[in-house]
């Protein structure tokens, strides 16, 4: 059975030890975020911080909820699922892409029934600044509530849309949200709410329950709602309840529920942060203004943060490793769902949304092409810039073996595409652009374009085997299990559960 | 010096050696191979005959994961080096070994394989699922000229009873003629395998080692192919019986990707060992192999020694081929001095090694064993339009990689994963890390509050990482 | 308040010592609002100084410091906390009685009144003038809400309580 909200989540951390609580009084400012760095780096537990100091709070911090054990970083999220532990990642995909294929409408419940609304508060006693809001790294602009979901209206589904875009807050009232056009939810305010001079309604939900979470980063086509997929990832429905202020749904699960409007018209400093590429990036732009109109709570709520810019290179955190387990076989059912008969989409592990390999076949000439050119104008449109393409057979979640297959197979003469050529959208959240490539436009997207490329890392021809043959190389794991090595780390112990269409 | 053995009883006390006992229904090669996909300790095959095979000694942990050990760890001990000994100093060790270390005396010691003569057979060097003979890897062949002794390494099968079928560099083929005695060392003190590996790479198997700095610290010992390691496990004496012979094989040891290698038949003529002899064993062809391993750092070590002693000045910090790569990538953190400095970087290090066509530049202050900034840097400091320079297609082909293995010419690439020497100070983002995003004060807390509470899980050093 | 400040170079007028309106952050709390200040290099030119470090840079790795005299905090809604708290202040010790100088007015009330809807003018009066700030001000009765020592009012307690 998969949890429901996410303090069950947390208890089951617990229960196998990857939980640690803190006592002792530790502060928001950077202190929090410093110690959950250091966890991550040391592939440690999940801290929790129940103490905050220098604020009377019943609330709590979660640093990081969602980073996985670096052997296997699905290994949490699966337990969430009501999967077993110790899955290989490839029959793990296997299992969430079976999920993600039978989704699941959210029910509703009535607020008395709804946890989130253990606490309301609405207008005067509306205090943004009563909730201990990190700072995440020296030189950000302000606090950040940067590990939520934003519900947000869409016409075209039922229970609106949900994503994800950090927010800066300012005082008890106001915040500033990261919307850069291109990107759904900000589209809408941008070219619809606003030029109305209306309002617009969001929820911006922290603490929900995981297959929540997790669908924040996902893609979802158009039509479709996040909810859905949620509870298909849960094998259940998600409960909704309806906000107090305005008509959106929001998780009954979730620790906090911050209901607002974002104002036409008017922005706020927001940034510099400390981003998903692993570097501070800034300088502070204006952005929309997300004002808040009631917020509801859960007694004692957690409130999960994200100590962005370390999921790079070795390190992993809550939102590299929910790109890895949930991001990733959602773009597979995706890519498949549009034709392309891919066997897993996975994000490169250290560099957290800017690089995905792809394990494919290729049925025709140019398959690729239309490959890449599909994701770079859909998904892969604003934060990615790279994509590599291995064989089906290569483990697109073993970097040794993606490496091996772009210094063996990609010829830099023939198979390294689009590079040079600069004419897609780019967020100016890069550290390769110049201040002036970027721009200081007001809706995010840099002034200067940028290369899309996608390397073919496939073999032409047959694959030489030189491995043994897939039965000789189990045992041979088994063997070395007995004799003493950690489980852990063999792949075929846990054999791929058939190929799931 | 440390003998083979000693060294292999050296990664046991370090734990970082494991027993497996012998029969073994599963082929050796096979358990070897899994192991290292796993990162996982050397192996010590023991079999009742008492001649026992190790697997791994020369490789080490796959860096695309963060671990305490390092995939060079293993053979810096087996040189001698600290536990924490960095690359850098691995690899001016390594170079130390050939002939810019000079022409030390010699010292020789009596030949510990003086076990009465036995087969070749006996030896039950490892069989591939799919091979039809046992093979020989790892091993040092030995010629004697006028000059005096040459080393090169020797990869081949053990062919009936009293054949050997071998590939060694065309530069020793071209010193031995038929009849001519070749001695193959198998067991050899790290330092001699290491010093053989970096003579073929740097294309000096013809200079004798009496003029290299590996006789000031191995003993060695009289045979007819010349002076081999004392210490050395198993000594096999043969003689060539067919310069050109007509037989194919499909793997290549690491270093026959550097250097034109050739086969020979040889003939054995004895084989001594040790009392309770302990051989090495690569599974060759298969990921992180220690011939692999041992043909990257040899060829780093050259590439740094010759890309710092070029322009009078030495900027780069140092060079990488690592396994994980299958040697087909080259890695460098450099000082990069000036705008256009990259380029000229990148098409010197083409220009020294065949190996490869793909140069990766990052920046002088990232360490080599933070690998996984590495292969983050690649993609998020690069420009995809600008940082990604093709060479025009009329470049050789490279050896390692699979693609235009016709010889037809073709480009090569370089990425500069660094930062540009022309921008401003200001427009360098800072990076997000333990050290600057936290002043001194914070960072104290942190690690207080860990240190006091209880351990994890599982041991949370800075790896997290367990056998 | 504490005695730092942050704010970036972006927001800086032209001149140093000029009197402008400045997006700044509260170093200690993070809190970031609007307010009317003086900045000046030395800060004996300022009444009250305290320090202000200006962040510069794209990603604001550079700074240096000036010293900002807090003038009065004004916010996006353009409300002056100050001149509410002072009014406030004030009023504790002065009359309450409002004239609307208004026959009509009058008039109207009265008949709300008359036919029961209310108890008095003045009761009528303050019912339908906070209804119309809780609808047109609400920032306003934000503002004058954090202030307030406790509501002695009804009919404000009741709009607070119907506010969003």
């Amino acid at each position: 059975m998969a949890v429901n909200s996410l303090r069950e989540y947390l208890d089951l951390l617990d229960t196998t030890g990857w939980l640690r609580s803190f006592d002792q009084p530790v502060s928001w400012d950077l202190e929090a975020s410093a110690a959950t760095m250091l966890a991550n780096i040391r592939d440690g537990p999940v801290p929790v911080f129940e103490s905050i100091a220098g604020i009377e709070t019943e609330s709590k911090l979660v640093g990081d909820p969602y980073r996985g054990p670096q052997t296997r970083p699905w290994d949490h999220f699966a337990q969430a699922l009501g999967f077993p532990s110790g899955l290989s990642g490839c029959t793990y995909y296997d299992r969430v892409i079976a999920r993600l294929n039978r989704t699941k409408a959210p029910r509703t419940v009535a607020s008395h029934r709804a946890p989130c609304k253990e606490t309301v508060r609405t207008g005067t006693e509306v205090d943004l600044l009563s909730f201990p809001w990190p700072y995440i790294h020296e030189g950000d602009g302000g606090r950040y509530s940067n590990h939520h979901t934003i519900v947000a209206p869409d016409p075209d589904t039922e229970w609106g849309t949900w994503s994800s875009h950090r927010m800066m807050i300012h005082d008890s009232s106001q915040a500033s949200l990261l919307l850069l056009a291109g990107e759904q939810v900000p589209n809408r305010y941008y070219y619809d709410y606003e030029p109305r001079g209306e309002p617009m309604p969001v929820a911006v939900v922290i603490g929900a329950e995981p297959t929540v979470e997790s669908t924040a980063d996902m893609w979802i086509p158009t039509g479709r709602s996040e909810a859905a997929f949620a509870g298909g990832l849960k094998n259940a429905p998600v409960d909704l309840v309806q906000c107090e202020t305005n008509d959106l749904y929001v998780p009954a699960t979730a620790e906090l529920v911050l209901e607002g409007h974002v104002r036409p018209d008017d922005r706020l400093d927001e940034g510099p942060f400390g981003d998903y590429f692993g570097y501070m990036n800034g300088p502070r732009r204006s952005m929309p203004v997300f004002e808040v109109d009631a917020i509801t709570h859960r007694h004692e709520p957690r409130l999960p943060f994200c100590v962005e810019g370390s999921g790079v290179g070795y390190g992993q955190n809550s939102t590299s490793t929910l790109r890895l387990v949930a991001a990733g076989p959602d773009a597979t059912v995706g890519l498949r769902a549009a034709g392309f008969d891919v066997a897993m989409a996975v994000p490169w592990r250290f560099t957290s949304r800017t690089v995905w390999v792809i394990a494919t076949d290729r049925p025709y000439p140019g398959y690729l092409h239309e490959l890449a050119n599909f994701i770079f104008t859909t998904w892969g449109m604003l934060h990615i810039d790279f994509f590599v393409f291995v064989d089906a057979a290569v483990d697109p979640l073993d970097p040794r073996a993606v490496l091996t297959a772009i210094a063996l197979e990609a010829d830099p003469d023939a198979d390294f595409h689009q590079f040079g050529v600069e004419r897609m959208p780019k967020v100016p959240l890069n550290i390769y652009q110049t201040p002036d490539e970027k721009g200081s436009a007001d809706v995010g997207t840099s002034k200067a374009k940028t290369a899309k490329a996608y390397i073919d890392a496939t073999t032409d021809g047959d694959a030489t085997d030189t491995t043994a043959t897939a039965e000789t190389r189990k045992r041979a794991q088994e063997r070395l299990v007995e004799a003493g090595l950690d489980a852990a780390r063999f792949d075929r112990l846990d054999e791929r559960e058939g190929k799931s269409q | 010096m440390i003998p083979f053995t000693q060294y292999v009883r050296g990664l046991a006390g370090d734990d970082d050696l494991v027993r497996l006992d012998g029969p073994f229904e599963v082929p050796v090669d096979v358990l070897a191979a899994e192991a290292l996909r796993a990162s996982g300790p050397a192996l010590r095959f023991q079999r009742p005959t008492g001649i026992d095979l190790v697997s791994g000694v020369f490789s080490g942990p796959d860096q695309t994961q963060h671990r305490e050990a390092r995939p060079w760890s293993r053979l810096a001990l087996g040189l001698g080096l600290e536990p924490d000994a960095t690359l850098v100093d691995l690899l001016e060790t390594i170079s130390t070994l050939g002939p810019t270390g000079g022409n030390p005396e010699p010292t020789y010691a009596g030949q510990a394989a003086s076990g009465t003569d036995i087969d070749v057979q006996d030896l039950q060097l490892p069989q591939g699922e799919t091979d039809m003979w046992p093979a020989v890897t790892l091993g040092v062949a030995s010629v004697s000229t006028a000059d005096g002794t040459h080393w090169a390494p020797v990869h081949g099968s053990v062919v009936g009873g009293d054949t050997l079928r071998v590939r060694v560099p065309d530069a020793l083929s071209s010193l031995v003629a038929d009849g001519t005695t070749m001695t193959i060392a198998l067991g050899v003190p790290p330092a001699a395998i290491t010093t053989a590996y970096l003579l073929a790479v740097t294309e000096q198997t013809t200079t004798p080692i009496q003029s290299c700095g590996v006789t000031g610290t191995v003993p060695l010992v009289p045979t007819n192919g010349g002076l081999v390691p004392s210490a050395t496990e198993v000594v096999i004496e043969t003689t060539v019986v067919d310069r050109q012979p007509d037989f194919r094989s499909d793997r290549r040891e690491g270093w026959e990707y550097v250097v034109a290698s050739g086969p020979l038949s040889l003939s054995v003529e004895s084989v001594r060992a040790t009392d309770t002899p302990v051989i090495p064993i690569s599974p060759v062809g298969r990921p992180l192999a220690d011939d692999i391993q041992l043909t990257g750092l040899a060829t780093a070590a050259t590439l740094y020694h010759r890309v710092n002693n070029y322009w009078g000045i030495s900027p780069v910090e140092w060079v990488m081929l690592p396994a994980e790569a299958e040697l087909g990538i080259c890695f460098v953190a450099s000082d990069v001095l000036y705008g256009g400095f990259e380029w000229q970087l990148a098409n010197i290090l083409f220009s020294f090694s065949s190996l490869f066509d793909t140069v990766v530049i990052v920046d002088e202050d990232v360490p080599p064993q933070d690998f996984g900034r590495v292969l983050a840097d690649v993609w998020l400091k690069s420009h995809p339009a600008r940082d990604w320079t093709f060479s025009e297609p009329d470049a050789p082909a490279a050896t390692r990689p699979h693609y235009r293995t016709d010889n037809e010419t073709g480009s090569r690439l370089y990425v500069n994963a660094a930062w540009d020497p022309r921008w401003k100070e200001t427009y360098i983002a800072p990076r997000v890390t333990f050290q600057n995003s936290f002043p001194g004060n914070v960072r104290d807390v942190a690690r207080a509050l860990w240190d006091e509470s209880d351990t994890g899980p599982e041991d949370t050093t800075e790896s997290g990482a367990s056998r | 308040m504490s005695s730092h400040y942050i704010t970036s170079t972006d927001h800086l007028p032209e001149e140093a010592q000029a009197e402008t309106t400045l997006q700044i952050t509260d170093a200690q709390t993070k809190r970031i609002f609007e307010t009317r200040v003086r900045i000046a290099k030395d800060p004996a030119e300022l009444t009250d100084p305290e320090p202000l470090t200006i962040v510069a840079g794209p990603h604001e790795s550079v700074s240096e410091t000036r010293y900002v005299e807090l003038l009065d905090e004004t916010d996006a809604t353009g409300i002056d906390h100050e001149l509410v708290a002072h009014l406030a202040a004030e009023q504790e010790t002065a009359s309450n009685i409002l004239n609307t100088r208004s026959d009509d007015l009058k008039v109207l009330l009265q008949y709300l009144v008359e036919t029961g809807e209310y108890e008095s003018t003045a009761d009528a009066l303050r019912e339908v003038a906070f209804d119309h700030l809780a609808t047109e001000r609400p920032a306003l009765l934000d503002a004058y809400a954090e202030v307030r020592r406790e509501p002695d009012d009804d009919p404000l307690r009741r709009v607070l309580g119907k506010q969003e």
